[in-house]
């Protein structure tokens, strides 16, 4: 149907000084197929995203919104709760990035060291499973283990400790969302870090082995420094989603006795939005952490090229 | 790979050290507290609903093997039309997904695209911006989708880093093969269907699970979405059930049938009913996700 210019002659080609309007009608069949997508993004993404503006307007539902200007920022920035609402949302993510960072990059060493195929193996295929259960299924695994009678209620007995409800306890709470994290991620995340440990060139554990050096040696001389390229450029990509409080996992570990405790950002845009209606203050409140959102992601990014680019070059 | 794995032995000692025994004994750990949660839910699932309350938290096999909790559960319609519609936004979402990334993936591949930087800063951009749940509420209300599974199908419907892992792929196609097919006459979608597709079948695969798993865990835009009990998907269900502790999700009459049923053995049953599929998958999934994350690099 469209004639793609030949690669193998491009400085002999006289389709070069084709018009652009005469190539982009070659293409055609190229920008139908592109039509979906583009159209899918434009009527709902990008809607979605303009959408946002709702916070500089008053909410009408039947008729025009009504400029509002600041109004619902000013609101937003003043309401009692929000300094406490950004400060657990950053906690939270700080605490769970690195968490998910240091546990998978000891894992990954470790299973670098043992021998035992089979035992890796088996150790690897139970350790990615938690990272393909829902959140819902995750609370119910967690909930069924830490209620009166639960697994952990058990290890109290044994040890003869009081035992009280980990779920419903706003000191503990923050605690079990860490560790819920880190129980689904700690054998997926460590993947990426095996993968850059087996790429490391085994001439080099021989002449080390060769010279005495332990195991530890090798380890903190070879592999840990072959291992700071990733380990900084993931550490870099998680802090660009600082303002994302993993809406999924705390909507569901929230209950009435800790819900202050763990409430983040996205839970109150839901809450305030979507189950209390007002529109207006969620989308200010939503728009801020979008702005906010986007600086981190764009900046880590940057970050991050700029890193493996300085390390490729080194 | 035999070599790699020589050298790497020749590398290391083979007694067992302490340092190696302890990190053993941290990988038991870790598996059992991975599993040992996950078999004793099973297990009480499992087990005669009198009995239930007598088994401990790490006991691993029910205390007297019984299905009933199963065939309640199961007995009811509504944990069906919730199968069926997680099922359906499942499969269709990711079948459109899928056709969505390959074409595109195709189209932004091909050599000299006019407008081709332009329309990568529009995709690139769609992955960087992001709107609340609220104001894709809005959007679906606006197109009347509320309460129609049309909008779980699209919300999310392109992840635009499947489609640059994509385009990696599609990118290395032997320009010989292209070459060849151009001089026999291939249009551009025969291209796509008859050489792309079938040379990539393993990212593709990836891709495709990629879009599955996260459509089937999916709960909250679900919920927004779709807040109807007849279009509820599974997870919704769960979460009422399990997370809500709410049993109106169970039909009154059996549960006044079996007095004696025990709720949170219940609640596990349903639990397990629906990582069922995912546990199936799990196989093929372990195969192809592996690579697929490492060919992407970082996938956050």
């Amino acid at each position: 149907m469209t004639a793609l210019p030949a690669r193998a002659k491009p400085a002999a080609d006289p389709k070069r000084k084709k018009s652009l309007g005469r190539r982009i009608w070659e293409y055609r069949v190229i920008y139908l197929m592109l039509l979906p997508t583009v159209l899918y993004f434009v009527l709902f993404k990008c809607r979605a995203v303009w959408g946002m503006k709702l916070a500089f307007y008053d909410y009408r539902p039947r008729s025009e919104d009504v400029f509002a200007g600041w109004k619902y920022f000013q609101q937003v920035f003043s309401s009692p709760t929000f300094g406490t609402i950004i400060r657990n949302t950053v906690m939270i993510n700080l605490m769970r990035t690195l968490l998910n960072w240091f546990f998978p990059v000891a894992f990954a060493i470790m299973q670098h060291e043992v021998q035992q195929k089979i035992f890796r193996k088996t150790v690897q295929v139970v350790s990615y499973l938690p990272h393909f259960l829902s959140w819902v299924v995750i609370y119910g695994i967690w909930a069924s283990a830490l209620q009166y009678g639960g697994l952990l209620n058990n290890l109290y007995d044994l040890f003869g400790a009081e035992y009280k409800n980990l779920l419903l306890r706003s000191d503990t709470i923050v605690g079990v969302i860490g560790a819920s994290s880190l129980w689904r991620n700690i054998g997926w995340d460590s993947i990426i870090y095996l993968a850059a440990i087996l790429a490391i060139d085994t001439t080099l554990y021989d002449a080390a082995t060769v010279d005495g050096a332990s195991r530890w040696q090798i380890i903190r001389h070879i592999i840990l420094p072959a291992l700071v390229p990733t380990m900084a450029t993931i550490l870099i990509l998680n802090c660009g989603y600082i303002m994302d409080a993993g809406v999924d996992q705390i909507l569901v570990f929230q209950n009435t006795a800790v819900q202050n405790t763990i409430e983040v950002l996205d839970t109150y845009v839901y809450r305030v939005g979507l189950l209390q209606g007002s529109y207006s203050f969620a989308s200010a409140a939503g728009l801020f952490k979008s702005a906010v959102g986007l600086v981190f992601v764009v900046a880590a990014r940057t970050a991050s090229r700029r890193l493996t680019q300085s390390g490729a070059n080194r | 790979m035999t070599a790699v794995s020589s050298s790497r032995r020749r590398g290391r000692l083979h007694r067992l050290t302490p340092g190696l025994i302890l990190i053993g004994l941290f990988m038991v750990v870790l598996c059992l507290i991975i599993l040992v949660p996950l078999l004793n839910l099973t297990a009480k699932s499992l087990c005669d609903p009198l009995l239930v309350s007598h088994m401990s938290g790490y006991q691993i096999w029910p205390e007297k093997f019984s299905l009933v909790h199963y065939q309640v559960i199961l007995s009811t319609d509504s944990i069906w039309t919730a199968i069926m519609n997680s099922l359906i936004i499942t499969l269709g979402g990711t079948a459109l997904a899928v056709v969505l990334t390959c074409s595109s993936a195709y189209a932004m591949t091909r050599p000299g695209l006019p407008g081709k930087k332009l329309l990568m800063g529009f995709f690139l951009a769609m992955m960087v911006l992001s709107a609340p749940i609220l104001q894709w509420y809005l959007v679906m209300r606006g197109y009347k989708l509320i309460n129609n599974r049309m909008s779980m199908i699209l919300y999310g419907c392109i992840d635009v880093y499947n489609m640059i892992l994509l385009m990696r792929f599609f990118e290395e196609t032997p320009a010989a093969i292209l070459e060849a097919a151009r001089v026999d006459g291939a249009g551009d979608w025969t291209l796509l269907f008859r050489i792309f597709i079938p040379l990539n079948k393993v990212p593709i695969i990836t891709i495709m699970l990629f879009y599955i798993v996260p459509k089937w865990n999916e709960y909250f835009a679900s919920g927004v979405f779709l807040p109807d009990s007849s279009v509820r998907v599974l997870q919704c269900y769960l979460r009422e059930f399990v997370v809500n502790n709410n049993s109106e999700a169970l039909n009154k009459d059996i549960y006044a049938m079996f007095r004696d049923l025990n709720l949170s053995a219940l609640q596990n049953a349903t639990i397990v009913i629906s990582i069922l599929p995912l546990l199936c998958l799990y196989p093929t999934i372990l195969k192809y996700f592996t690579s697929g994350v490492l060919a992407g690099g970082v996938k956050e």
